[in-house]
């Protein structure tokens, strides 16, 4: 699939994760809440297709389940719905207070699904690598590593089985462990010669990229910056403020909430917004 | 890369002041940000470690190969999928090499299961979790020179495992799901995660006791082969 | 120009009494492909790592190594970093990163190298050794050639004006070899590099080399140009006749007045040259009926490894006979060492039939079908090791045997060395050791002469063959075409998933014109049913002009 937004600079990704799930983690107000809900779930639904929908029916049950808690064990608020037998009353602020957490539980975890789809290892590495590059470069050995003592580790089980070596489970695996230390630790010898050879630990280390700017990123990026700070502006003069206890109170709707709506709305649907023009623009152009 | 546990321990500070300022300043329910913030503290060992000095290549090998197996072996138990023994090799890795290491093991093999797995809100806290776990117990088991000693290894590593990293972890789900940070919901919340948590101690205690010294052995026997870890300035 | 200048080298690792190197004089100018050969422990490795101060080994050193004029002890890193490439074996272990670009660019960040620099030589880098199409892959699914040839481009990378090589293609199967070694010799050919490399391989290196520097005991025994060892393979260079081509072995064999030939073609030639035959010289071959139950019996077997992915056995029915030594050939994937495992019973076929002595091992119980029933030398012998020594290796097995087959096997001298302590070859013996054990009637091999020198290979063929007199069967798995044709009784070639065909080893290499051994090559206008080398030599001697 045509992606615009994952072939977009690593920076741009992160900037842009890096927003929706601050906000996404500490807005409660449902206008905010819902946009972030949207925009996450149809994202992650075009990137990952079945994949998505069928984590929502594992999802939205459990979403029902902490909205059903939530109402059972907290009976603050003042609209009483109806009185449990053991005298509890369940209220209509405890409800709505459990479906606006269950929601921003859901829409942060939608957003890391798109986050998993879009940043891949080597995306990540770049943007750490430009911070840490010792550490950047200890993740990527060990991303090596992992598939190849994976596949030792197979090769480990069925070497033992034929010279007739076979114990419980458990022992099979704790001796196969154990094989498989010695052996990747005895290696470790010769990948370090192999990185001194080439010159490993020379002063003035640098890190090659295969990303490179372009002014369609930089533009976003001006335009993600000033979208967080119409944002935080909304924040501090309490636009963006919920609360459910004890009764439901929103702020008063301004023009100014409606600027803040439409600004968040920009932020959150902006890579959709991106993949379909570009999609449409490469359709037309066949 | 030993003998600094400072760094680790000004890292673990600096968690727990977010942690504390997400519970009590930040009322209205932002702990979830601090989840960020958590993760970038439990970075500054690495950061801290790489910059202060030159590791030696073979030794950054060494953390690099120990922390693909603590992921890799989940294959291992591929026929037993409920244990987990990464966090056990973690703590077998600091025992042998110092608890800076044994952190960054735990650190690094936590990170990159769930960049293999699928990351979520709860990346950080299981992080820090587990740099934390595997810190504590190896500080501790250093300290009364307990290394060898296979049911105290067993014994300290699974409770901090149960009791540390379930508690971290699960703290997330704490933030996410209780509806007020009241006693009583956050204990029904931690008291779900229990049988879990047991059961990741009591494995991890399995696998301690019957590892520990065939693992630490060949640590040690390429500590002496290739003077690594050692405490003086590499050549 | 003078680029590299040993002078009287002497060497010692600790706590060792013997030299590994006594007095090597060497110098190579600029340019040169420079081939070290000599047998396992020869010193080869160790001289090759004194060419490259990062990589010498820890010990007692007398004697200067200089390049360019300067002592290499004292020439600074980064240079040292940059004008001396270095290629190990096992290109596993020198892939260090988890993508191919990464990796590629790997050395340049070493160096501190700008953005643009970096990614024009990795530009370069990827177009000349044709990467492109893996360029953005992880390393993780490259096969072991691309690994090692992915380790070349990331040393070339970095402009060096020496390339060392370290056995680089024991790991890789002889197709994978070849174009690595092509790969090589367009280097030196189209740059000017000067390549120094040790191998004991040396089919496809002699033709390309310059000269061919013997180490024997820790001494430079010859330093000549490849035609010349040639004549010296009878005298006193006998001890090298195993690793040499097999035109030059024939060559020697019958020793001659006209010059050595190198390859298949010249050898040809040369026979012509050397031997008269009005038509080809058949010869009466033995029977080859074997009775009584088969030791391995497949009938129309199916295998995949994922339920999506194609089958890797496509029905295959196969005998093995009881008694007999049989080599399964066949080139890369095509299922031999799937059919080995399924033999074995290490995997499951999804349909089919898998006897053993004629039971189903499906209803053999695991305990009693690896013990004195069957067991599997795995191609990765590393995956045995468990123990601290290699005498407690043995002892786990079999506490009483454990000496007796350590006598067999050669491995008295290093009984309490650590397994990882000793030489590829040695771990090699000991992992069969181990095997041996267990007291298989069946034994199953999976490319065992991987990584192994000319002269233990004779040595494990002779074992092979006195394993089989004493009445057990081995089935081996091969690329080795050369060491099936020694030593199997029967052989068969696999391909895409069942036997292509199936036959008494000479008859098998004799009906085949591109899958046959080298001595075959050189000599089937002549001698048709001529496989091995010995087999030609005694020929020639016999039709000489």
């Amino acid at each position: 699939m045509r992606s615009a937004f994952t072939k977009s600079h690593p920076v741009l990704n992160f900037l842009f994760f890096g927003s929706v799930v601050a906000f996404g983690m500490v807005f409660f107000h449902p206008v905010f809440l819902g946009v972030s809900f949207v925009a996450a779930l149809a994202y992650s639904v075009r990137l990952r297709g079945r994949g998505t929908l069928r984590l929502m029916r594992y999802l939205l049950p459990t979403l029902l389940v902490v909205v059903f808690l939530g109402a059972a064990f907290n009976h603050y608020g003042v609209t009483t719905l109806f009185v449990l037998p053991n005298g509890n009353r369940v209220t209509l602020e405890a409800i709505v207070h459990s479906f606006a957490t269950g929601g921003m539980v859901l829409t942060v975890f939608l957003w890391f699904t798109c986050y998993d789809a879009v940043v891949t290892s080597d995306k990540f590495l770049h943007v750490f690598g430009r911070v840490f590059p010792t550490g950047a470069l200890l993740i990527s050995m060990t991303l090596r590593f992992i598939p190849l003592l994976t596949r030792r580790m197979h090769k480990i089980f069925e070497g033992q089985k034929g010279i007739g070596y076979s114990g419980s489970k458990l022992r099979n695996a704790l001796h196969a462990l154990s094989i498989l230390v010695t052996w990747s630790l005895e290696n470790a010898v010769d990948v370090s010669d192999s990185m001194k050879s080439r010159g490993y630990g020379l002063r003035g280390r640098t890190s090659y990229t295969r990303f490179l700017w372009t002014r369609r990123d930089i533009l976003l990026c001006a335009a993600i910056l000033a979208l967080d700070a119409l944002t935080v502006a909304g924040v501090i003069v309490g636009q963006t403020r919920a609360m459910y206890n004890p009764f439901i109170s929103l702020p008063a709707i301004t023009p100014f909430s409606y600027v803040l709506y439409v600004g968040y709305a920009l932020l959150c649907f902006m890579p959709l917004a991106l993949d379909l023009t570009e999609e449409h623009k490469w359709n037309r152009s066949r | 890369m030993q003998r600094k546990p400072y760094l680790a321990a000004v890292s673990l500070a600096l968690c727990f002041a977010a942690v504390m300022t997400g519970a009590f300043l930040l009322r209205d329910r932002s702990y979830y940000l601090i989840s960020g913030l958590i993760l970038l503290f439990a970075c500054l060992p690495f950061a801290a470690l790489f910059r202060r000095r030159r590791v030696k290549v073979r030794e950054l090998v060494i953390v690099s190969v120990m922390a693909a197996i603590a992921v890799a072996s989940r294959a291992a138990f591929y026929m037993l999928p409920t244990v987990k023994p990464l966090c056990a090799i973690a703590i077998i890795t600091g025992l042998y090499l110092g608890e800076e290491t044994g952190f960054m093991v735990g650190v690094l093999s936590m990170f990159l299961s769930n960049f293999l797995f699928g990351q979520g809100a709860w990346t950080p806290y299981q992080i820090f979790g587990m740099g934390f776990a595997v810190f504590v117990a190896d500080v501790i088991l250093r300290r009364f020179h307990l290394q060898e000693k296979r049911i105290a290894v067993a014994v300290v590593g699974g409770l901090c495992c149960f009791m540390l990293y379930g508690i971290c972890a699960d703290s997330c789900a704490v933030f996410a799901i209780a509806p007020t940070l009241e006693w009583k919901s956050v204990s029904s919340v931690l008291l779900t995660g229990i049988p879990f948590n047991l059961s990741h101690g009591a494995v991890t205690a399995i696998v301690l006791f019957f590892l520990n010294r065939p693992i630490g052995e060949k640590l040690e026997r390429m500590c002496v082969k290739y003077d690594l870890f050692t405490e003086g300035e590499p050549a | 120009m003078e680029q590299i200048q040993i002078e009287n080298l002497h060497f010692a690792y600790p706590l060792c009494a013997d030299e590994a190197l006594c007095g090597v004089d060497l110098t190579v100018h600029a340019g040169e492909y420079v081939a070290l050969c000599g047998e396992s422990g020869c010193g080869k490795t160790t001289l090759l790592r004194h060419l490259k101060n990062a990589l010498t080994p820890a010990g007692k050193r007398v004697g200067t190594v200089r390049f360019c004029g300067t002592p290499i002890t004292e020439l600074d890193a980064r240079t040292e970093a940059e004008k001396i490439g270095f290629v190990q074996q096992d290109p596993e272990n020198a892939v260090v990163t988890d993508k191919v670009y990464h990796e590629l660019a790997f050395g340049l960040e070493s160096l501190g190298l700008g953005q643009s620099e970096m990614r024009l030589r990795v530009a370069e880098m990827a177009s000349y050794f044709g990467i492109e199409s893996w360029f953005e892959s992880s390393t993780d699914t490259l096969s072991g050639g691309q690994l090692q040839l992915l380790n070349l481009a990331s040393v070339m990378a970095m402009h060096p004006d020496v390339l060392l090589l370290d056995e680089p293609t024991s790991q890789l199967d002889p197709v994978a070899a070849s174009d690595f070694l092509a790969t090589i010799d367009r280097i030196h050919r189209e740059l000017g590099l000067t390549v120094i490399l040790t191998e004991h391989r040396l089919e496809d290196v002699l033709p390309c080399a310059d000269r061919v520097v013997v180490l024997h005991r820790g001494r430079v025994a010859a330093d000549c140009a490849p035609r010349e060892i040639g004549a010296a393979l009878s005298g006193e260079l006998a001890f090298l006749r195993g690793s040499m081509p097999s035109a030059m072995r024939i060559y020697a064999g019958v020793g001659s007045s006209l010059p050595c030939p190198l390859t298949v073609c010249e050898g040809k030639r040369w026979l012509s040259d050397t031997i008269c035959v009005s038509e080809p010289v058949r010869r009466e071959l033995p029977d080859d009926k074997s009775d009584g139950v088969p030791a391995v019996r497949m009938r129309e077997v199916f295998f995949t490894y994922e339920k999506q992915s194609p089958d890797v056995l496509r029905g295959l029915t196969m005998d093995v006979p009881q008694g007999k030594v049989f080599a399964l050939l066949g080139g890369n994937g095509a299922g031999k060492s799937t059919a080995l495992k399924a033999a074995a019973g290490l995997l499951k076929p999804y349909r089919g039939k898998v006897e053993l002595l004629g039971r189903d091992v499906k209803k053999i119980p695991q305990k009693e079908l690896y013990r004195q029933f069957a067991a599997v030398l795995p191609q990765q012998v590393r995956t045995l090791f468990t123990e601290k020594t290699v005498r407690l290796e043995l002892e786990t097995i079999d506490r009483d045997q454990a000496d007796a087959i350590a006598e067999r096997l050669h491995l008295t001298a290093f009984l309490d060395k650590h397994p990882y302590d000793v030489s590829g070859g040695e771990q090699q013996r000991v992992a069969l050791g181990k095997v041996l054990l267990t007291k298989p009637k069946l034994l199953f091999l999976d490319e065992p002469t991987k990584g192994m020198d000319s002269a233990f290979k004779e040595s494990f063929g002779k074992l092979l063959r006195e394993l089989c007199a004493s009445g057990a069967t081995v089935f081996m798995v091969s690329h080795d075409v050369e060491f099936c044709a020694r030593v199997a009784d029967r052989c068969a070639m696999l391909f895409d998933g069942v036997l292509a065909a199936d036959a008494p080893t000479v008859p098998f290499f004799s009906n085949n014109t591109f899958y046959t051994t080298a001595a075959n090559r050189i000599a089937r206008h002549v001698f048709p049913d001529a496989i091995t080398d010995e087999d030609v030599i005694a020929l020639c001697r016999e039709n000489r002009i």
